[in-house]
C-alpha cells in the first residue's frame, strides 16, 4: 500500500512538473532582454501613425485643411509620458495593458470604419500578450507583493461611446488614434528606459550617470522592483 | 353632472323638428329602422315622407324637457372665448339662407332612440339646437353634431328645421290635428285654459328666442380641426401634425379637405399652403406630416389648419371652416448652450439630389465660416444668427460620408456634419426564374450599383409572386430561392422589388413554369469501345419530372474544334456511337442538355478526352534515292519523308526495307531503320534491285514504295538547260521521251554550296510536264541544279533533263560580277568594299559559248576601315615622340644648361673674393636689414601678368596685402642718403634658404652681361657700369643722382619645386637667363617696413611671375 501510494505521488509530481514546464515553455519566454526588445520593436510599430491614424483620416475625408488641426489628442486621454515615467515597473505594464484593453475595445467599433484596426487589433493582442509575460518575470523575481494602482487609463477619460453625431464620432476617433500613437510612443520610451538603465546599471556601480540619477530618483518603485528581481533570472 | 351632459341640444333640435312637423320619423336616415319614414338622398328623410308622418308614432313628440341652463350651455357655446373664430364665420353666412321644407323633418331619431335608451332625452329634448355646439363627449350628446360635420350641408339643416318651428302648422299641430285627442282634461277648463295660455305663451316666447338664435344660427357648420398637435421627427426632418375632428354619427365615413398652412420664423412668412384630402371616419385622430427642406432645428416653424367637407354626400355649396389657432413647432429649445449648431446631422440623401443645410449661431458676433469637403462654402442669411447653405446635387464622395463643418473665427470650436451620399439604386437588370427539378424556382439578377454605406441598411430585394399572393425576402443581392409548393401552379409572376432607404425600385417577369426549365449538367460521361475510327459515348442526366424529355447535344472536338455534333433525345441515360474518327487522334466528347419541349437554356456540359486506337499506315512512303559510286561499287542512298500524322496513324516504331535482286533469285535482304532515319545507305552490285519501304507502326506497316535501281547509272550525259527562278520558285519543264513514264522526279539540292547538299525532290504524276519548284532554302545569288527524272514502268529512274539557274541574279553592277578578259591575268582587285562586310567569291572561266561551272564561293571578311587609318597616324606619332624623347635624353645636358642652368650661389661667387680683396664697403652682400624700401607694393597677381613698379610716392599702407602676396621695396627716395647702389636679385627657388640665411646680395649686372657672362664680374668698375647702364636703360624717368638701384627677377623655372603656383604665362626673360646673384627673403621678413637706417638696400620675396626691369 505504501509503494503504491509513494509510486501515485511521485508520478503525480512529474507530470505536475512537465506540465508547469509545458506551459511556462509554451507561453513566455523567459529572458527579460528579449521580452523587453519585443515590446520596445512593438510600441515603435505601433506608434506609427501610417499603421492606424493615417489610413483613417483619410478613409473619414478628415485630410482637409482646416480639419486636420482639430485632430489631436484629447488631454488625458491617455496617460502622459511623465506619468508612465513616474510608475514602477508592474505598475507601468498594469497600465498599459489596462489602457490597450479599453483601446482594443475601441478599436473593435472602429473596425467597422477601418479594416486596418483589425489589423492593429492584433499587434496590440501580441502587445499585451508580451505585457502579461513580462509581468509574469517580474512577478516571477518579486519576493514582495506590491499593490499598486493602476494608472487612470483611458477608461476614465475616453469617451465610452461615441457620439451619435457622426462628424463628432469621426473627430473623436481621430483623436483617439492620435492619443493612442503617443502613448505608444511614450511606452516605447520608457521600455527604452529600461534597457538604457538595465545597461547602465551594470557600469553605474560606480559612477551613475547624471541623467539615470534623475531618472532614478523619479522612478523609486522602479527601483524597488528592480532590487526585488532574481539575479538568476533577470540580468542586472 | 354637467347641463351639458343632461341637455342635449342635438336632441333639443329633434324634438323642435317633431314639435314642427309632428310626425318626426324615428329614424329617418336608416330605412330599416325608419318605420316607414322614406330618406332622401344623402339618408336624410324625404321631404314627402316627413309631409306624411302620420304613420310616425306621436307619443314621443311631446316627450321633451328643457332648462335654460341647458340654453345657457347652448349660449355660452356660442360664444365661448376659444370658439371666438366662429364670429367672423357666422356673420358670413347669408342672412336668406335657402330652406329645404324637406329637411325639416330629418331628426335625429337615432339619436332620440339612443337618448331613449338612456331614460334621458325623452325628458329633456324640447328642442333641436344646434347641434355642433354641443361639446359634449358623449357619443349620443355628439352626434347631432356629427351630422351637420360637413359644414354647409348641416347648417342648411339646421335653418330649415328651426324655420320649421316657427311654422305655425308646426306650432301646435297635435291640437289642431281633428280627431286626435287633447291631452288636458275636459272637465278642468280654466286651470287647463291658463296652462294651455302659459304653455303656448311659454312655447311661443322659446320660439321667438329660437327664431333669434336662428338668426346667428345662420351659418354653416363646419368641423374646425381640434387639438393640433405638431411635433418634429429630427431624424427625416418631418413636421407631424396630429388632429381630430368630431366623430360622426351619422356617417361612417365622411370625405374631408383639410387645408394647411405652415409659416416659418412668424407666423405672417407662410412658407408653405397645401391640402390635406382624406376620410374621416368615426373617432378620427388624423396625421399628417410635412417635409421640411431646411433643417427645422434651424427655424421655428408654426401651424395651423382648416377643414371643409368635400364628400358628395353633402351638397354643394361647402364652406371652410374657421382656421385653427397657430401651433408653434421649435426644437432649439432642446439643442443646449453649444455655441453652434450645424444640421441637419448624419441626413442621407440619394446623389444627385439636393440638400439644404444650416448653421445656428448662439452668438451674434462670431464670424463663422463654413466647409465643404475642405472647400469654403457661402450660404444665405435667414436670420441674424441662421445661415442655410443649399447644395444642388450632391455626388457621391466617399462611404464614410460628405464632411460639411463650420469654424467660429479665432475660436477652438467646430462643428459639423456629415452627409451621407447613396449611389442611386438601380432597377434589377436581366432578372430571370428557372428551375432545374421543379422544385425550386431560383431567380437571378444584376443588382447594378451596390448602394449600402456603412452603419446603414443595405439595399434589399424582396420577391412578390402575385398569383399566389406569397413574398420572401431574399438572402442574396443577385439570386432567390422560390420553393415550388405543387404542380399546380403553372404561371408565375414574379415582381421583385429592390429597396433601401431611399426608395425602391422594381422589376417583374411573368412566364410558365414548364417554359423556364434549366437542367442540371449531365454526369457519368464515358467513352467505351474505343477504336481506331469509332467510340460510343455514355452519360447520364438528372431525370426533370416525370414526362420531360431531354434534348442533349453531343459535341466532338478535335483540337479544340468541334467536329462532329449530335443531337440526341433522352430521359435519362444517353449514349451514341462516334464514327468517322481517326485513329490515334486526342479527341473530346462533351455534353450538354435542354428541355425537349420548351428550349430555355442548355445546362452546363460535362466532357471526356480520349484517344482513338492507331492503325497501319494509310500511306506508302515518299521514297527517292541516290546512286553513286563508290570504290567501283554502286551504293544507293535511300532518302524517304516522315509520314504526316494522318498517314501515320499512330506512333512509327520503324522502317522496313526490302531488297530484292531483280537480275538473280537471292531472297529478300530486309533492313530495318529506326524511325527516328529518314533513309539509308545501301551498298549494292551492278543488279538491279527492287527495294521496297513501309513505315511500321503499332497496327501494321504502311503500303509499300518501291523503287527499282541499277548499277549503272544511265545516260549521264544531258544537256544542261537555263532555268529562271521566280518570285515563286523555279519553273521546271521537261519533255517525255519516252511515253511510258508512269511519273517524273524533279530533284535539287536547297543547299548546293553545302555537304551534304540536302538532297530534295519532287514526285510528279505521268502526265506533267512541268512544275514549280520553290522551297524557303533558295537564296538569290545562288546557282541551283535540277534534274528531272522520268520513272519507268519497272520504276526505274531515268535521268531525263538537267537545268541549272538563279532564282534572282544579283546586279552585276554592284559589285558582284566582274569579266576578266585577259586570260592570262590571275589576280583582281575588288575595289570599294564595305568594311567589316562578308564577301563571297566565285570565279569561273567562261567562253564564247558561255561560263563554265560555278564551284563553291570562297567567304572573305573585310577589316575594320579606320585601322588602316589609325596605324596610319598614330605610327607615325608614336615614331616622331620616341625620336624626341631619345633625342632629349641624348641632349640632356644641353638642354639643361640651356634652358636652365644652375643658379650659382651668391656666397660662393667670385665677386665676393673680388670685393673682398677691393675692400669696398659698398659692395657687399647686405642683410635684409640693410636694404631700406621706400614704399611697398601688394600686388595679388595670379596671372602672373607683369607688375610694374610703382612710384616712389606709393606709401606701404595704400596697398594690400592679398595672397600671394608680394613685396617690393623700391629704389630710395631721392633724398635717400644711404649707401651706395643696392642690387637685389631674389628668386623664390631658394626663399626658404635664403631666408635662413638672411643675407641678399647686391650686385649690379647688366642683363646683357648675363648670358654671355657665367661668372662673376672681373671689376667692381664693370659692376658699377654695368649696374647703372641697365638701370637707367630700364627706368629711364630715374634721376642720374640716384645711384641705389634695385633689380627684382626671379628665375621662372619649370622644374621649380613648386610647379603648382607657377604663372600660366610666364616671363619670357626667364627662359634661359642666367643669374649670377641672387637672394631671397621670406614674407615674414619683408612684410614690417624696415627702419630707415636698416640700410640702403631693400629685398622683396617675388612671385614666380616675371618681375623684370
Amino acid at each position: 500500500m505504501r509503494p503504491q501510494l509513494v509510486q501515485r505521488t511521485l508520478l503525480s509530481l512529474v507530470l505536475g512538473l512537465l506540465f508547469l514546464s509545458t506551459a511556462a515553455t509554451g507561453k513566455c519566454s523567459g529572458k527579460y532582454h528579449e521580452l523587453l526588445q519585443q515590446l520596445q520593436s512593438q510600441a515603435d510599430l505601433m506608434q506609427d501613425t501610417s499603421t492606424l491614424l493615417d489610413p483613417y483620416i483619410h478613409f473619414q475625408g478628415l485630410d482637409q485643411a482646416g480639419l486636420k488641426e482639430h485632430c489631436k489628442e484629447s488631454p488625458g486621454a491617455f496617460p502622459s509620458e511623465d506619468t508612465l515615467r513616474g510608475l514602477s515597473q508592474r505598475g507601468f505594464l498594469r497600465t498599459l495593458n489596462a489602457t490597450l484593453g479599453h483601446v482594443l475595445h475601441r478599436l473593435t467599433a472602429l473596425q467597422q470604419d477601418l479594416t486596418i484596426a483589425q489589423d492593429q487589433g492584433r499587434n496590440i493582442r501580441g502587445f499585451r500578450s508580451n505585457i502579461h509575460c513580462m509581468s509574469q518575470l517580474l512577478r516571477g523575481s518579486s519576493e514582495v507583493e506590491t499593490a499598486e494602482p493602476t494608472q487612470p487609463g483611458p477608461e476614465a477619460t475616453l469617451p465610452p461611446t461615441p457620439s451619435s453625431d457622426t462628424f463628432q464620432h469621426k473627430l473623436q476617433g481621430c483623436r483617439f488614434l492620435r492619443g493612442y500613437h503617443r502613448f505608444m510612443h511614450s511606452a516605447g520610451q520608457v521600455f527604452k528606459e529600461w534597457a538604457d538603465s538595465r545597461s547602465q546599471s551594470r557600469s553605474r556601480r560606480h559612477r551613475p550617470p547624471r541623467a539615470l540619477q534623475r531618472g532614478a530618483r523619479r522612478m523609486r518603485p522602479f527601483r524597488r522592483d528592480e532590487r526585488l528581481m532574481p539575479r538568476g533570472q533577470l540580468p542586472r | 353632472m354637467s347641463f351639458a351632459q343632461t341637455f342635449s341640444f342635438g336632441e333639443s333640435r329633434d324634438s323642435v323638428s317633431r314639435f314642427g312637423t309632428t310626425s318626426c320619423p324615428a329614424r329617418p336616415h336608416r330605412p330599416p329602422r325608419s318605420l316607414g319614414c322614406p330618406l332622401g338622398p344623402a339618408g336624410w328623410p324625404a321631404g314627402a315622407a316627413a309631409r306624411t308622418g302620420a304613420r310616425c308614432p306621436a307619443g314621443r313628440v311631446f316627450g321633451f324637457h328643457f332648462s335654460f341652463p341647458g340654453l345657457a350651455h347652448f349660449l355660452s357655446h356660442r360664444t365661448a372665448p376659444g370658439r371666438g373664430v366662429q364670429g367672423p364665420h357666422l356673420s358670413r353666412v347669408p342672412p336668406a339662407f335657402p330652406v329645404d321644407p324637406k329637411e325639416a323633418n330629418s331628426c335625429g331619431s337615432r339619436r332620440a332612440k339612443r337618448a331613449q335608451r338612456d331614460g334621458k332625452l325623452q325628458k329633456s329634448s324640447a328642442l333641436c339646437p344646434p347641434p355642433r355646439l354641443s361639446r359634449n363627449s358623449r357619443p349620443w350628446a355628439r352626434a347631432p353634431q356629427l351630422i351637420h360635420s360637413p359644414g354647409a350641408g348641416p347648417a342648411l339643416h339646421v335653418h330649415t328645421r328651426v324655420r320649421g318651428g316657427l311654422a305655425p302648422a308646426a306650432a301646435a299641430p297635435p291640437k289642431s290635428r281633428p280627431g286626435s285627442r287633447s291631452p288636458l282634461p275636459a272637465g278642468k277648463p280654466e286651470p287647463m285654459a291658463l296652462f294651455a295660455v302659459f304653455q303656448t305663451s311659454f312655447l311661443l316666447a322659446l320660439l321667438s328666442l329660437r327664431a333669434y338664435q336662428s338668426e346667428v344660427l345662420v351659418e354653416p357648420l363646419p368641423l374646425t380641426p381640434e387639438s393640433l398637435n405638431v411635433s418634429i421627427d429630427s431624424a427625416h426632418q418631418y413636421l407631424n401634425l396630429q388632429w381630430s375632428v368630431h366623430s360622426l354619427a351619422y356617417y361612417q365615413e365622411l370625405k374631408m379637405l383639410f387645408q394647411i398652412q405652415i409659416s416659418r420664423m412668424k407666423t405672417s412668412n407662410v412658407i408653405w399652403v397645401g391640402n390635406y384630402s382624406t376620410v374621416v371616419k368615426r373617432d378620427p385622430v388624423l396625421h399628417w406630416s410635412w417635409k421640411s427642406e431646411l433643417p427645422l432645428e434651424c427655424a421655428t416653424h408654426f401651424v395651423r389648419m382648416r377643414s371643409r367637407v368635400d364628400d358628395a354626400k353633402i351638397p354643394e355649396p361647402r364652406f371652410w371652416s374657421n382656421w385653427s389657432s397657430w401651433k408653434e413647432a421649435d426644437a432649439q429649445k432642446s439643442l443646449g448652450r453649444d455655441p453652434l449648431f450645424l444640421f441637419p446631422k448624419d441626413k442621407l440623401v440619394e446623389e444627385g439630389s439636393n440638400v439644404t443645410i444650416c448653421y445656428m449661431s448662439r452668438n451674434q458676433q462670431d464670424n463663422i465660416s463654413c466647409y465643404l469637403e475642405g472647400q469654403q462654402i457661402h450660404g444665405e442669411q435667414l436670420d441674424s444668427n441662421v445661415s442655410a447653405f443649399k447644395l444642388n446635387k450632391v455626388s457621391f464622395i466617399r462611404k464614410t460620408g460628405t464632411n460639411i463643418f463650420c469654424k467660429v473665427d479665432q475660436k477652438d470650436v467646430i462643428k459639423g456634419i456629415v452627409l451621407f451620399v447613396s449611389k442611386v439604386l438601380e432597377e434589377p437588370k436581366d432578372f430571370s426564374c428557372e428551375t432545374q427539378d421543379f422544385k425550386t424556382l431560383t431567380c437571378t439578377w444584376d443588382p447594378g450599383t451596390d448602394t449600402s454605406l456603412p452603419k446603414r441598411s443595405s439595399q434589399s430585394y424582396t420577391l412578390f409572386e402575385s398569383f399566389s399572393g406569397k413574398k420572401i425576402l431574399c438572402e442574396h443581392k443577385n439570386s432567390c430561392n422560390w420553393q415550388v409548393d405543387s404542380d399546380s401552379q403553372e404561371m408565375y409572376n414574379f415582381t421583385l422589388v429592390a429597396e433601401n432607404a431611399l426608395g425602391n425600385r422594381s422589376v417583374s417577369v411573368l412566364f410558365s413554369l414548364t417554359h423556364r426549365v434549366h437542367p442540371k449538367t449531365p454526369y457519368n460521361l464515358f467513352l467505351k469501345n474505343v477504336s481506331g475510327t469509332k467510340a460510343t459515348v455514355t452519360w447520364k442526366v438528372h431525370p426533370i419530372g416525370n414526362y420531360s424529355t431531354l434534348l442533349c447535344q453531343l459535341d466532338l472536338l478535335g483540337e479544340g474544334n468541334v467536329i462532329q455534333q449530335h443531337n440526341v433525345s433522352i430521359k435519362e441515360n444517353g449514349e451514341y456511337l462516334l464514327s468517322e474518327l481517326e485513329p490515334d487522334t486526342e479527341y473530346m466528347a462533351r455534353v450538354r442538355c435542354a428541355d425537349a419541349n420548351h428550349f430555355w437554356k442548355w445546362s452546363g456540359s460535362i466532357s471526356q478526352k480520349f484517344i482513338t486506337a492507331e492503325a497501319a499506315p494509310s500511306e506508302a512512303l515518299d521514297v527517292w534515292r541516290n546512286v553513286k559510286s563508290v570504290s567501283g561499287r554502286p551504293t544507293v542512298t535511300l532518302f524517304w519523308k516522315p509520314l504526316s500524322k494522318l498517314h501515320a496513324n499512330g506512333k512509327i516504331l520503324s522502317y522496313n526495307v526490302t531488297v530484292e535482286n531483280l537480275d538473280r533469285l537471292s531472297g529478300l535482304e530486309v533492313h530495318s531503320v529506326p524511325a527516328t532515319a529518314n533513309g539509308t545507305e545501301l551498298t549494292l552490285d551492278q543488279d538491279s534491285y527492287q527495294i521496297h519501304v513501309t513505315a511500321l507502326n503499332s497496327a501494321g506497316p504502311s503500303p509499300a514504295s518501291v523503287i527499282v535501281v541499277s548499277g549503272d547509272p544511265g545516260n549521264e550525259e544531258v544537256e544542261e538547260e537555263r532555268v529562271n527562278g521566280t518570285e515563286d520558285g523555279f519553273s521546271v519543264s521537261w519533255k517525255p521521251q519516252s511515253g511510258k513514264a508512269i511519273g517524273y522526279v524533279v530533284e535539287w539540292c536547297d543547299h548546293p554550296q553545302d555537304l551534304p547538299c540536302d538532297l530534295q525532290w519532287k514526285n510528279l504524276s505521268s502526265n506533267t510536264t512541268s512544275t514549280v519548284i520553290s522551297s524557303g532554302a533558295f537564296r538569290p545569288g545562288v546557282r541551283y541544279n535540277f534534274r528531272i527524272y522520268e520513272i519507268s514502268t519497272e520504276r526505274m529512274a531515268y535521268l531525263l533533263e538537267k537545268k541549272a539557274g538563279y532564282l534572282k541574279e544579283l546586279d552585276k553592277s554592284a559589285c558582284c560580277q566582274h569579266r576578266i578578259d585577259n586570260p592570262e591575268q590571275k589576280t583582281f582587285v575588288m575595289e570599294n568594299l564595305q568594311p567589316e562586310s562578308v564577301y563571297e567569291f566565285l570565279v569561273t572561266p567562261y567562253t564564247s559559248a558561255g561560263s563554265g561551272p560555278l564551284d563553291a564561293f570562297t567567304k572573305v571578311t573585310t577589316p575594320d576601315e579606320y585601322s588602316h587609318i589609325l596605324i596610319r597616324i598614330i605610327l607615325p606619332m608614336i615614331v616622331c615622340v620616341l625620336l624626341i624623347m631619345i633625342t632629349c635624353y641624348l641632349k640632356s645636358q644641353w638642354m639643361k644648361e640651356k634652358c636652365y642652368p644652375d643658379i650659382p650661389d651668391p656666397y660662393k661667387s667670385n665677386v665676393l673674393s673680388l670685393i673682398k680683396s677691393k675692400e669696398n664697403p659698398h659692395l657687399t652682400i647686405m642683410n635684409v636689414s640693410d636694404c631700406v624700401p621706400d614704399a611697398i607694393e601688394v600686388i595679388h597677381k595670379p596671372e602672373g601678368s607683369k607688375i610694374q613698379f610703382l612710384g616712389a610716392s606709393k606709401s606701404l599702407t595704400e596697398t594690400e596685402f592679398t595672397k600671394p602676396a608680394y613685396l617690393y621695396l623700391l629704389p630710395a627716395e631721392k633724398n635717400y642718403s644711404g649707401p651706395g647702389p643696392c642690387i637685389c636679385f631674389e628668386n623664390l627657388t631658394y626663399n626658404e634658404a635664403a631666408a635662413d640665411s638672411g643675407s641678399c646680395g647686391h650686385f649690379p649686372v647688366t642683363p646683357e652681361a648675363l648670358p654671355g657672362q657665367p661668372g662673376p664680374l672681373t671689376s667692381p668698375e664693370n659692376l658699377l657700369k654695368a649696374l647703372e647702364k641697365n638701370y637707367m636703360n630700364s627706368l629711364g624717368e630715374t634721376a642720374a643722382g640716384e645711384a641705389s638701384l634695385n633689380y627684382v627677377s626671379q628665375l621662372a623655372s619649370q622644374m621649380s619645386g613648386d610647379k603648382d603656383s607657377l604663372p600660366a604665362n610666364p616671363p619670357e626673360p626667364v627662359l634661359c637667363s642666367e643669374y649670377k646673384m641672387q637672394m631671397a627673403i621670406p614674407l615674414g621678413l619683408a612684410s614690417p617696413p624696415p627702419a630707415e637706417n636698416s640700410g640702403l638696400s631693400s629685398t622683396t620675396p617675388l612671385d614666380q611671375s616675371e618681375h623684370y626691369r
